[in-house]
């Protein structure tokens, strides 16, 4: 692979392909600063697709490469099978993005902004002006100067925006900024139908819970490199195992658990002790765990499993890699 | 939320077929783009404002001031139109606002796409950045054009409409457009005003007693002098007459020059003229927006390119700097005033169809047009080739 310059992934022309979005040793400098270093990002095709990371970890830079916003120094991608940016044209005809916050022409309404960049794409993109306005709960403000509108009302239009290309791909950056509870439900169920219908949605976000709750398949990135990338299930499934107890004599309890050679780490709490197992335990720890308290005479008020969630996941990967440097 | 027919269908990629009808690589705006574009610059209010204010309000309100004030007092004030005022409006006014409204119109088609962040979103589009550059171009001379005509047909209409009906010739009133029979005719019978007034190189037939003047020469009403007054006696009426005839044939040259009206080759050689200059300030205002990425700096150095260097630059003849002097785009079009103008561009006023080279920096109209179009081509390079390569 070249260091120095960007080849396309396929040098044959467009290809299909399971990947919505592929790149290889994808590099982007600003001076001495590398902001997208080395990525090998694979996005399958018709999921939602998220992708994570800390402020300033690059995940907007690595969009803006993606669609041309500005160049890579190295490396290779393509989008929907096309490599760029040697096929970027006929790629970017069906990806719609967001990419930081959206602006429009304030002078302008709504509306008045969809026609210019319907009129930048396939003639079929004016027709679609209406039905996604309505889509992203619009129609209503569509013809409101811009400069009237909230920032969530800009990012329902900034949606409405991608549909535009009827796009099999959307690389939305922050979605939900700016929306409130509402709308981000909204907007949820919006991306989950856009997956339904087939599309792959590209998300970045900060909001952990709401790419947990969307998103089939995450990346996380850090300081340029992603670190870990595939199913939420499979990433979750390697993380290790808590229980949530209450009982009668917590201090008994841990001296109780801290003798088995379960492995488990126990600390007290307000609400009682916090059991962490190791990765990969089997559920039956769990059937121990209570014979053990109550045949140490510890009454067991409550004995829950916590589900690892990608927030606690995240910021265990992203401690590590701290920690590791 | 509702699904839209289109949108709702399987997001099956379209046929190639499809994407190649689109041609989105293409650098050829389509009709669609050049419309949006002109629909986004239009609707800005106070741009608008601007445009029209200079281009039609400020020439209009000049006449508009000078058809009341003749109105209501002819004696004092002349007639609002006139080819005086044409020329002075023309030159003053629309060639030098003319200029800066549509840099200004230029730098902010070409920065505003950028700084109101809707540059990135066209990007995203995969439509080819140069024909987003391209089609500013139409969409702002869609703008500009019809304003600067609009104005400038305004101030024809009044110059010829509401022209003095007698031109002032030599401190007499004479009728305007005569032809040369018919100034001789008029000269005949008002022999005493045109042997007194007129200039004339001789030979006539008699010499003349003018009063408040030399004998033979210019100056009050012809007086009946006597014998031993030294003062000739009046001529015959018919010596008169042909001399005045004589005199009249010799100065049509000179009056045929003066025009009550500007003629209508000379309205529509200014009209193109005055449309090249607003061509050249969009243009290489939209170049230069394209090129800083910023309004407000862009169109301060257009006006300061105008106002201030381009007079200097054309009027000054700087020793070894000259050949540079000549690149000057706002000399080459002064080079290209039309003849039949009397005030010149930079220069002040002179006489119908003095030469402007006596007064700029001299330069052939082939060299004045090649320097036109290099600047014309060279800015819009400049400004697709940043277009195109500018980080979105």
């Amino acid at each position: 692979m070249s260091t120095t310059a960007v080849a396309d992934v396929s040098e044959n022309g467009p290809a299909g392909g399971p990947w919505a979005v592929e790149t290889h040793g994808l590099t982007k400098r600003f001076g001495e600063n590398v902001a997208v270093d080395d990525v090998e990002l694979l996005v399958p095709r018709g999921c939602a697709f998220g992708y994570l990371g800390p402020n300033g970890a690059g995940k907007t830079t690595l969009i803006r490469v993606l669609l041309g916003l500005t160049h890579a120094d190295a490396g290779r991608m393509s989008l929907l099978g096309y490599p760029v940016p040697k096929h970027r044209d006929v790629a970017l005809a069906r990806v719609g993005a967001i990419v930081d916050e959206p602006r429009f022409h304030p002078h302008l309404s709504g509306r008045e902004n969809l026609r210019i960049l319907a009129a930048a794409r396939e003639p079929a993109a004016r027709d679609r002006i209406g039905p996604a306005l309505e889509r992203v709960g619009m129609a209503h403000r569509a013809d409101d100067r811009v400069s009237k509108y909230s920032m969530g009302m800009r990012q329902r239009l900034g949606v409405a925006a991608c549909l535009l290309g009827d796009p099999e791909l959307l690389i939305l950056d922050e979605p939900m900024n700016g929306l409130d509870p509402a709308g981000m439900r909204e907007m949820r169920d919006m991306i989950l139908s856009l997956v339904a219908e087939g599309r792959t949605v590209v998300l970045s976000s900060h909001l952990l819970d709401e790419v947990e709750r969307t998103c089939d398949a995450v990346a996380i990135v850090d300081q340029g490199r992603i670190i870990r990338q595939g199913p939420i299930s499979q990433l979750l499934a390697g993380t290790s195992m808590e229980l949530q107890v209450e009982c009668s004599d917590p201090d008994r309890a841990r001296i109780l658990l801290e003798r088995t050679t379960i492995g488990a780490y126990v600390v007290g709490g307000p609400e009682g002790l916090q059991i962490t197992l190791p990765a990969g335990t089997s559920r039956d720890v769990i059937a121990e765990v209570a014979r053990v308290l109550v045949e140490g005479d510890v009454s067991l008020y409550r004995l829950q499993p916590v589900h690892a969630s990608l927030e606690s996941w995240f910021l265990q990967v992203t401690s590590r890699l701290g920690d590791s440097q | 939320m509702t699904l839209g027919t289109d949108m709702s269908s399987a997001a099956a990629p379209e046929s190639s077929v499809q994407l190649a009808r689109d041609r989105r690589g293409s650098w050829i705006p389509t009709g669609g783009m050049i419309a949006t574009r002109f629909m986004e610059l239009r609707k800005r209010r106070g741009l608008m404002i601007t445009l029209i204010g200079v281009t039609i309000g400020l020439p209009t309100l000049f006449l508009v001031i000078r058809l009341l004030l003749h109105a209501f007092d002819p004696h004092s004030y002349a007639p609002a139109g006139g080819y005086d005022i044409f020329n002075h409006l023309v030159v003053v006014v629309l060639y030098v606002f003319g200029f800066i409204v549509a840099a200004t119109l230029g730098c902010t088609a070409g920065s505003i796409d950028l700084t109101e962040g809707m540059f990135r979103h066209l990007v995203v589009t995969g439509r080819s950045r140069l024909a987003l550059y391209l089609a500013r171009i139409p969409a702002g001379l869609a703008i500009i054009g019809p304003l600067v005509a609009i104005g400038f047909a305004i101030v024809c209409t009044v110059c010829v409409f509401a022209a003095p009906t007698t031109l002032n010739y030599q401190g007499v009133n004479v009728p305007a457009g005569l032809s040369l029979p018919a100034l001789e005719s008029w000269a005949a019978n008002h022999a005493d005003q045109v042997v007194c007034n007129f200039p004339y190189n001789g030979p006539i037939a008699v010499a003349v007693p003018c009063g408040n003047g030399p004998a033979g020469g210019p100056g009050g009403p012809i007086i009946n002098g006597s014998p031993g007054t030294g003062i000739p006696a009046r001529p015959s009426t018919a010596t008169l007459q042909a001399d005045a005839v004589a005199i009249a044939k010799q100065d049509y040259a000179d009056y045929s020059r003066f025009f009550l009206t500007p003629s209508t080759s000379l309205m529509i050689k200014t009209g193109l003229w005055l449309e090249l200059e607003a061509l050249i300030g969009f243009i290489v205002g939209l170049g230069l927006g394209a090129l800083i990425g910023q309004r407000t700096v862009a169109v301060i150095m257009m006006i300061v390119l105008e106002v201030i260097l381009t007079p200097i630059f054309s009027r000054a003849h700087i020793p070894h700097f000259i050949n540079l002097q000549r690149a000057v785009v706002g000399l080459a079009t002064a080079h290209l005033e039309p003849a039949g103008l009397s005030t010149r561009v930079f220069g002040g006023d002179g006489p119908p169809g003095a030469n402007a080279a006596s007064i700029l920096v001299p330069e052939t109209k082939l060299v004045a047009v090649a320097v036109i179009l290099a600047w014309l081509i060279g800015w819009t390079i400049l400004g697709a080739w940043r277009m195109m390569t500018r980080d979105a």
